[in-house]
């Protein structure tokens, strides 16, 4: 499949946001943000940047004519933090100025004082001291704790899978420009336009109407410019409609790794039992999602992982329980799987350690309990049309996992520096399932 | 007035010579083509070819335009994706194109630009391994690199016809390069010569680590160049010394005949520092003077017992490297002083070299651990040894007491296993983010071990240390 702007891209002739022909008069937005990940504000002195030639106005909370809201599952968010802060990067101020060079001087000579609370950053810890974004969601088939003493085998253990940063190439961005009759053009490097639309109304008081967002193309996204594209196109058309001038932000790397959330990291239980042949019988896993400090998709993005918690196999009987935990991070947001990697993960390590335990192949046990025509998901829905098992036959055939791993373990033998390994996994999607729930 | 050719056409500036390249190629004459992706040299979205006279022909390398002060374009070609567009896409535009190498597109100029240095570097074979090495400066998201490896494989199979000498003329006819680069020599010979940048402060040299730490003052300011500054640049072998200008970069002692003689694995090792456009801009010079912990070129200098010529208003003198930190980035080196050359007695038959590095990365990564060993051999025993780390402690370090310990021992696993000993007595790693302190003292053992792997497989291996 040929991407349709192949040639723009090569030439250098696409047109992404930071190449958007500057109209006269811009103005250039730098966002100050907290400088620790929790604490309640003291005091914030603005005088001394504010005295900056070419400094031309800094934006905060105090300057919202609407809500200072960008929360769109959980109303949760400010735009620009009052009074608490809760994660490092946390955005506090926009520094409009004549350049962005003014404004990174400009941001330096904001001093601010934040007395320290106590941080949080596993999810644990949250999900103890009650630190929920939404209460816990159980998926249930069967009932697995009737099958433990049924069970020829089973294996506890827990699971932890990191965080990820998009990296996008094209950091985060946006360019808003005032027109006709109160309204503002906002141009976004977003995933999601009306994110953008529907937030910069709400922040900035207006009906929708007024607010139109153009997208022309995008630097990347990967999730990360989901819902995380909205407040630097909020703040621009807020600084926009106020200066009656066009500002634009376009973030540095350093502040978009600082400010932006990443991959949720989740910490996982798990609980296998499994029959003399290696047949799951019955599953039982906890996800504690580790969230930040607000919503954001977390909520979504937690249910995909219950969806995945079996991945592509039929298991009888399981119980999977979701915490959304809130934490001292930034935010943390879509990223490609948008939660059905972490779910994926917690099976597939149970697996793994009951093949090491059983002392049998992992891929025997992965095809074994492959599903099949019919099969239920913990969540209700009847597989119908699985192709799986030919799948992986036909793989099979192809690559013959066996040989494979002979021909690593000969390699590892020969090679004392040097080792390989050979991972193996199928995968379930369940975007196409949505319509049944 | 700065002075040098933009793609097609010669250009002047009047904007301090410390001002970024990448600025006034995007934001003066608009050629936004040039992408941003992190302004600090890692993601190579804004790879530029340079282009200069060396020896009356033309040769170009990639460079990252985040890093590189306007001023060090000065008299030269400096070539942009609008410089490369024709009517026709090129062979390295329709090999991305056809093997699908482009998905957002933010990093692919890059990518053209990196692939179409390769093209030009005539002297050197156009095989698959140097068309990879040539965007290892270069981050990619969305593709997963296996179609831009496709189209990298395509480019070297089109260069097969292409002749060795000459590129340009060749690359010209095959609709590589537009017409105009035929004239770029006689444009540069007409050029102005560079002014003689002021003897102020601050002295910039390729950029690559002033950048990123100073950033914000450093592109207001007229600065001090010293990369082109002909006095400190070549390398010479003379009486058994090698001596190298300052200013010579990592790229310049890639390509040296000489140093290749002398370090037989020198790719593998220098393929360790940074990536192709960052070598082609670093100078050595620039890492001994920045005075990193884990500076690659300091490590890999330090086993090589050089010393560094050093001038200033007081005269010339010298001093070894190895003493040229006193504590974390003090150095024996007045501000108005300046290194003018290294230089290292040409190591003897009976020596071995070796470099080892380790990062969270195989490619363009900062040193998790590195170091650097010196051998010389007497029959089975050790004569002499320079052995240097980096990461191990606040400077790179020569480490004394396991050289002076080593000295006159018969070359036996148990005498490895014995300095690694010692070796540990005198480090002070500290957790950071590219290592816990335990893990660094593990990894200098097991790199310690492999200098010797490596040197000597015929009496030392791993089994033998365990
Ligand atoms: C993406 C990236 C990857 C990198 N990877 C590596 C790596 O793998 N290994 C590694 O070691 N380094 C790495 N570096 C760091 C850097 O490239 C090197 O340290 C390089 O050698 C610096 O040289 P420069 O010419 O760019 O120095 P500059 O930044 O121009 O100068 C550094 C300092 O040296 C001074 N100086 C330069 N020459 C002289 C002289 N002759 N006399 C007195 N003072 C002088 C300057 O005034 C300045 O204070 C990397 C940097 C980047 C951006
Ligand atoms: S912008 Fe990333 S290398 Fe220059
Ligand atoms: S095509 Fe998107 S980063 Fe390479």
């Amino acid at each position: 499949m040929k991407n349709i702007d192949s040639n723009g891209h090569v030439r250098g002739t696409s047109v992404y946001l930071d190449d958007i022909p500057v109209i006269q008069g811009t103005l250039f937005g730098l966002v100050f943000d907290a400088p620790m990940a929790h604490g309640s504000i003291e005091a914030v002195d603005y005088s001394k940047a504010e005295a900056l030639p070419g400094v031309v106005r800094i934006f905060t909370a105090n300057d919202i004519p609407g809500e200072n809201q960008i929360g769109g599952i959980v109303p949760d968010e400010p735009l620009f933090a009052e009074g608490d802060i809760h994660f490092q990067g946390q955005p506090i101020a926009l520094i409009v100025a004549e350049s962005e060079h003014i404004a990174a001087k400009a941001r330096k000579l904001i001093d601010i004082r934040i007395v320290e609370k106590p941080v949080i950053t596993d999810p644990r810890e949250a999900q103890a001291k009650g630190q929920l974004i939404i209460p816990p969601r159980t998926f249930r088939l069967g009932d697995p704790a009737a099958q433990w003493a049924k069970c020829a085998h089973v294996f506890e253990g827990r699971a932890d899978s990191n965080g990820q940063e998009h990296l996008y190439i094209e950091t985060q961005g946006a360019y808003a420009v005032p027109m006709e009759n109160g309204h503002i053009k906002i141009h976004s490097s977003t995933q999601g336009p009306t994110a953008v639309q529907r937030t910069a109304a709400r922040v900035l008081g207006v009906p929708m109407h007024k607010i139109e967002v153009d997208v022309t193309r995008l630097g990347g996204g990967f999730g990360g410019k989901e819902d995380q594209a909205t407040p630097w196109g909020v703040m621009a058309a807020l600084a926009a409609g106020q200066l009656k001038r066009p500002v634009k932000i376009a973030l540095h790397r350093l502040d978009d790794m600082r400010m932006t959330g990443k991959r949720h990291p989740y910490s996982s239980d798990y609980r296998i039992g499994l029959s003399t042949d290696g047949k799951i019988l019955a599953y039982e896993v906890t996800f504690y999602q580790n969230a930040g400090a607000a919503a954001d998709l977390s909520p979504a993005v937690m249910e995909r992982t219950l969806f995945h918690c079996t991945n592509a196999y039929f298991i009888p009987h399981v119980t999977a329980t979701a915490y959304s935990c809130r934490t001292n991070l930034p935010p943390n947001t879509a990223f490609r799987g948008f939660g059905g990697p972490q779910g994926m993960f917690a099976i597939e390590a149970a697996l793994a350690h009951a093949a090491r335990e059983m002392g049998i192949p992992k891929h025997l046990l992965q095809q074994k309990n492959l599903l099949t025509e019919g099969a239920e998901f913990p969540y209700g829905q009847i597989a119908e049309g699985v192709e799986i098992g030919k799948i992986w036959q036909t793989l099979e055939a192809k690559f013959s996992i066996e040989k494979t791993e002979k021909a690593v373990a000969a390699f590892n033998n020969a090679n004392a520096q040097v080792k390989k390994g050979l991972p193996c996994s199928p995968f379930a999607s369940a975007f196409h399932l949505q319509k049944h729930l | 007035m700065l002075e040098f050719m933009l793609n097609d056409r010669v250009v002047r500036t009047s904007k301090p010579s410390g001002s970024l390249l990448l600025d006034f190629i995007r934001y003066d004459q608009r050629l936004t083509g040039t992408k941003i992706g992190c302004r600090e040299g890692d993601c190579g979205a804004c790879t530029v070819l340079m282009g200069s006279l060396v020896d009356g022909r033309l040769q170009y390398h990639s460079a990252t335009s985040c890093l590189t002060p306007v001023g060090n374009a000065a008299g030269k070609h400096i070539v942009t994706v609008e410089g490369l567009n024709m009517d026709q896409l090129s062979p390295v535009q329709q090999a991305i194109v056809e093997e699908g190498g482009t998905q957002c597109g933010f990093c692919t100029v890059g990518f053209v630009l990196s692939l179409t240095g390769f093209c030009l570097q005539a002297d050197q074979m156009a095989n698959y391994p140097a068309a990879i090495a040539a965007i290892d400066g270069n981050i990619c998201r969305c593709t997963g690199y296996k179609s831009l490896e496709r189209a990298a494989a395509r480019l070297t199979d089109a260069l097969a016809a292409r002749p060795n000498g000459d590129a340009i003329a060749w690359l010209v006819a095959n609709q590589f390069l537009p017409e105009y680069f035929q004239q770029v020599p006689d444009q540069l010979r007409a050029m102005q010569p560079a002014p003689a940048s002021a003897n102020g402060k601050p002295r910039v040299s390729g950029g690559t680590d002033l950048y990123v730490q100073q950033h914000d003052t450093l592109v207001e300011q007229e600065v001090t160049l010293l990369f082109d500054r002909p006095a400190l640049k070549g390398i010479t072998v003379e009486d058994g010394i090698c001596t190298l200008g300052a200013q010579t970069t990592v790229a310049d002692m890639l390509h040296s005949e000489a140093l290749q003689t002398m370090f037989p694995r020198l790719s593998e090792h220098l393929k360790l520092v940074s990536s192709t456009p960052i070598r082609a801009i670093s100078t050595l010079g620039g890492n001994f003077v920045n005075a990193s912990p884990i500076g690659d070129m300091t490590a890999f200098f330090i086993a090589l017992n050089a010393q560094l010529h050093i001038d200033g208003p007081n005269g010339a003198r010298r001093i070894f490297l190895k003493n040229l930190y006193h504590g974390y980035k003090t150095l024996d080196l007045a501000p108005d002083e300046l290194i003018t050359a290294v230089s290292f007695a040409v190591p003897p038959a009976n020596s071995r070299f070796n470099f080892e590095k380790v990062s969270k990365r195989t490619h363009l990564d900062i040193a998790s651990v590195n170091t650097a060993i010196l051998i010389f051999m007497d029959g089975n025993a050790i004569a002499e040894v320079h052995l240097s780390a980096g990461g191990i402690g606040p400077v790179p370090t020569f480490l004394e007491k396991t050289c002076a310990w080593l000295q006159g021992k018969e070359l036996i696993a148990e005498t490895v296993r014995s300095a690694a000993e010692i070796l540990q007595t005198e480090i002070s790693p500290i957790s950071d983010v590219r290592g816990a302190a335990a893990y660094k003292r593990l990894l200098l053992r097991q790199l310690f071990y492999a200098h010797f792997i490596t040197l000597f497989p015929e009496t030392i291996n791993l089994d033998l240390l365990r």
